[in-house]
């Protein structure tokens, strides 16, 4: 009996240091495997987790209450959320004050002015581009004249301009809005003539040079 | 000479490993994302198209200020039904590796009856034909893009193709190397089971854990509504079948070592 119950002991812790092995040798593949793994792809995996998190954008939590200038550099430190309200657009001449939003796609010209995204911000010494439909918040933007003041009230400083021309373009002339950096031009744009029906062909633009700059902070509504 | 052996027996233990962690893999893609059937039963059993049609239609309207209409024009140019019937038929053509080409014509022959009654019954004079023209292929362009983003799936449809013939060469070289283990290495069955098995267990647990950790799914942003949805749901999906079948080899792994557990 006694021999019986030592072999069954045996055969019982024998089975038993069958299986940890087993699970050694998996488990040892395995971390093997990730780490080679890792190792040759960890550039891209990290590629592609960041897209995936930059896209994964609580927009409730995005504030741009760390939005400034670098006076010496003329640049941005900490750019507005992209389609945020970051200025309000004063032309007095015309009665229109409304909010400028950083990006220009439909879902944000239903709300206010857009801001081109790939055009500098006032204060970068380079070309602003604004734009928004003829019968909502530019629609008196052809009664615009020389000499009116355009004035963008920003969360990190007020910029005033005045209009020097104006035109109308192609919905295609890229050329007619150049996007350079060197001197601060603003250019407003909407659909014309007026009356347009259907899809407007044509662009009307009244180009702004900068003719003031104050850097103290004002609040945004 | 024997340690040679041993070290062979196991470096062909760790390729029959990863053989069966590439068919695993495999028979998840093909059985979800590369399943057409998968594809359309995940749209069905969702909202995907009520947000679908939110989504097309708020962006056609977004087109109304710059357009001097009103929303009027959009009445029955599309509907649900239509939505699912298109989004149905791109789908199969392109799991199919066939042409994904929508028909539109009665969406823009409605659009332009609508535009006309709209300017006759309010007095406006259209001067110029072709912006109206225009407006008509723009709005027609946002329902194709809208529904299947035809151009991004014509560049992917070669790719699925070649990739659905890979996984059926993985399937055939996987099957004659378990033929092989079967038939040469009878002795010590056992371990070209038991551990490939636990293999992949670790292996899907381990990518289950880093996804889970490092991809912020749940306020992913793509495109539109409809689209994150459809993201969102498959990546949960193919996150839940990581641990599943992690738990799956666990068990078989447990029901190997029952089944030999009297043989030596």
């Amino acid at each position: 009996m006694q021999i019986r119950s030592e072999r069954q002991t045996t055969s019982f812790k024998s089975k038993i240091k069958g299986i940890a092995e087993r699970v050694a040798i998996s488990f040892f593949f395995a971390t093997f495997f990730i780490t080679i793994f890792l190792m040759t792809c960890k550039t891209d995996i990290d590629k592609y987790l960041n897209i995936i998190n930059i896209m994964s954008v609580d927009i409730k939590k995005a504030n741009n209450d760390k939005v400034s200038i670098d006076l010496v550099k003329k640049q941005i430190i900490n750019y507005p959320a992209y389609g945020t309200i970051y200025a309000n657009l004063i032309i007095p001449s015309i009665d229109l004050y409304y909010p400028v939003y950083h990006g220009d796609d439909l879902d944000i010209m239903m709300k206010g002015i857009g801001h081109y995204a790939g055009s500098f911000f006032p204060g970068e010494n380079g070309s602003i581009l604004l734009a928004a439909h003829n019968n909502v918040h530019f629609q008196r933007l052809y009664d615009v004249k020389l000499n009116d003041k355009i004035i963008l009230e920003t969360i990190y400083g007020t910029f005033t301009y005045e209009p020097y021309d104006f035109k109308v373009i192609d919905a295609t002339d890229e050329d007619a809005l150049p996007i350079n950096q060197g001197e601060e031009i603003l250019m407003m744009y909407t659909c014309y003539p007026r009356t347009a029906v259907g899809y407007a062909s044509k662009r009307y633009v009244v180009y702004s040079k900068l003719v003031e700059a104050n850097y103290e902070k004002v609040k945004s509504n | 000479m024997k340690k040679l052996n041993l070290i062979k027996e196991y470096i062909y233990m760790f390729l029959i490993s990863l053989l069966a962690l590439l068919l695993i893999s495999s028979l998840i893609f093909k059985f979800t994302i590369l399943n057409s059937n998968y594809m359309i039963n995940l749209l069905d059993n969702n909202n995907y198209y009520e947000l679908l049609y939110n989504d097309i239609h708020k962006e056609m309207v977004n087109n109304i200020p710059s357009s001097g209409f009103n929303e009027t024009i959009f009445n029955n140019i599309f509907d649900i039904n239509t939505l699912k019937n298109d989004t149905k038929k791109i789908l199969i053509n392109f799991y199919n590796n066939e042409e994904t080409n929508l028909d539109t014509s009665n969406l823009k022959i409605t659009l332009e009856g609508n535009i006309n009654s709209y300017i006759n019954s309010n007095n406006i004079i259209a001067s110029n034909k072709e912006e109206i023209t225009n407006f008509i292929n723009l709005i027609d362009k946002i329902y194709k893009d809208n529904v299947i983003p035809t151009s991004i799936l014509n560049n992917y449809k070669d790719k699925i193709y070649k990739l659905n013939i890979a996984i059926i060469i993985i399937i055939i070289i996987s099957l004659i190397n378990f033929a092989l283990v079967l038939i040469l290495k009878r002795k010590n069955i056992k371990n070209y089971i038991t551990i490939p098995l636990l293999f992949c267990a670790f292996i899907y647990f381990f990518a289950f854990i880093y996804i889970k950790c490092s991809v912020d799914i749940n306020n992913l942003i793509i495109y539109n509504d409809s689209i994150t949805l459809l993201i969102k749901e498959i990546f949960n999906n193919l996150i839940k079948y990581l641990i599943m079948i992690a738990i799956i080899c666990i068990e078989l792994d447990i029901l190997v070592e029952l089944i030999f557990r009297n043989k030596k």
